[in-house]
């Protein structure tokens, strides 16, 4: 059992919705954001054209992150999802140096977004446990696989850009789409392997 | 907030300068490198001249200096101990315990200042001291400017040039300071210097034919908004200034005074050759 993304950029329509509801399902901290969408401009007017490509965590199966944690804190799961402790982690940021995707925050100080933090911050305060002073990540949202949903991304991709599930069953919709479409990792030559594959 | 980057460095595909190891509290870990290569490297270059004094010297800098700074760095220091448990793949967690042996056996080799295995274990950890963060930025699969296997070399060269600079300037000031082999300081002094000029300069060159972020990371220090700190810090103070006193000296004599200043510009210019090459750590685009 491996899990994994397929993110299809043809299909992606750089909505942000993604990011917005990985925001709300988490609640990050301020400045923090698990998904991001990031933005390219290619070619040059009037065929100048907008690209999308949303990053997170790629619980990579080679995860430069875990060799370099010098605590355990960040470690593997038997599924492949890449989790920090926050109990453990002591705040080196070595593994920020290390991953190549620029997908791990240090959390300095836990601020919300408004000095008067609205109930949904109140209530992510209490819900998460983000401590300052550590490094936190994206875990695929493991705390709804554990109930049998998709990631808080996946199911709010307003286009069906993005298809979860086992990249080790060759019969999920994620293996046929990754042999069918030529799909390929970001940095793939960084030798971490990705579980995150991108269909252009 | 979490970090200090602005909306267009997290938004959009392009270059991404590592921020974590040098700006804000990541001042205090570029120390904490420094003083740990200035310690080693002055432990090193005191075995090597055969001064005495040089070793608590070098001890107190490691163990006053760069432990402190370490934990001062960290997020959260009363969990430093938790670091000793991954020594089998962590450069952090070898460093640590490179550190503790160095201070340990180093403190024994000041006691019993004749023992050439306690020589030998000592000098063996503090080489490992001075060589580890090398290694540490080269395990960093992120950053191809660090990921070369010339990093671990110039940050041991870079530490052990400091340690006989250290070692020339107290010297020069102290002309009581009692060196068994003086002879070998200006000797260290020039070789380490011209070595360091062929290990930059190659460092830089293979670099800039290497990726494009590697390229991007040489041209922000050569002529990017890095070149003043650079050329200045890096260039004039760490190997010109040094060199133009150091070879006058070898083939005749100079001013003891200017040998201080010789090995003052030497360790203020490593002190910015470490922040260059973290400052230039530049991730490439993700596509």
């Amino acid at each position: 059992m491996r899990y994994g993304l397929v993110i299809d950029l043809r299909k992606c329509a750089g909505c942000y919705s993604c990011m917005a509801a990985c925001k709300a399902e988490n609640f990050t901290p301020r400045g923090v954001f698990f998904t991001r969408v990031l933005a390219e401009e290619k070619g040059k007017y009037p065929n100048a054209r907008w690209h999308f490509i949303p990053i997170q965590c790629n619980h990579c199966d080679n995860p430069a992150c875990v060799s370099v944690c010098p605590t355990g804190a960040t470690s593997q799961r038997d599924d492949g999802i890449v989790t920090v402790d926050p109990n453990k982690c002591l705040g080196c940021r070595y593994c920020i140096i290390a991953c190549p995707y620029r997908v791990r925050f240090y959390v300095d100080k836990r601020e919300t977004y408004y000095q008067n933090p609205t109930p949904h911050e109140v209530y992510g305060l209490k819900a998460r446990d983000y401590q300052e002073g550590t490094v936190i990540k994206c875990d695929f949202c493991s705390h709804r696989i554990e109930q049998g949903l998709e990631p808080a991304c996946v199911a709010t991709c307003t286009s069906h850009a993005r298809y979860f599930g086992d990249l080790d069953d060759p019969e999920s919709d994620v293996s046929r789409l990754i042999a069918s479409n030529g799909a390929y990792q970001l940095l793939a030559e960084k030798g971490t392997d990705p579980s995150i594959y991108y269909i252009h | 907030m979490a970090r200090a980057y602005s909306t267009v460095e997290q938004f959009a595909v392009g270059f991404d300068r590592q921020r974590e190891w040098i700006e804000r509290r990541g001042l205090l870990l570029l120390t904490a490198f420094y003083l740990g290569g200035v310690g080693g490297g002055l432990f090193l270059a005191s075995l090597i001249i055969g001064w005495k004094a040089g070793i608590p010297i070098a001890l107190g800098i490691v163990a006053l200096g760069k432990g402190p700074a370490h934990l001062l760095y960290l997020g959260r220091p009363l969990r430093f101990w938790r670091a000793f448990r991954r020594p089998h793949s962590s450069w952090i967690s070898r460093g640590i315990y490179f550190m503790l042996l160095f201070i340990l056996l180093g403190t024994l080799y000041y006691v019993f200042y004749e023992n050439t295995a306690l020589a030998a274990l000592s000098g063996f950890f503090a080489f490992a001291l001075v060589i580890y963060t090398g290694f540490a930025l080269a395990a960093s699969p992120g950053i191809p400017f660090w990921s070369n296997p010339l990093v671990p070399i110039i940050f041991a060269g870079a530490a052990i040039t400091s340690g006989a600079a250290l070692a020339e300037a107290a010297h020069a000031i102290n002309t009581e300071t009692v060196i068994t082999h003086v002879e070998r300081l200006e000797t260290m002094g020039l070789v380490m210097s011209t070595g360091m000029v062929v290990l930059i300069f190659t460092y830089l060159l293979g670099n800039y034919m290497s990726t494009i972020a590697a390229k991007e990371s040489v041209a922000y220090l050569a002529w990017g908004s890095m070149s003043f700190v650079f050329w200045v810090g890096v260039v004039l103070l760490g190997i010109v200034i040094p060199l133009a006193i150091i070879v006058p000296a070898y083939v005749g004599e100079v001013a003891r005074g200017w040998l201080a200043v010789a090995g003052i510009s030497e360790l203020c210019g490593s002190y910015v050759l470490r922040y260059s090459l973290l400052k230039a750590g530049i991730y490439p685009p993700v596509i």
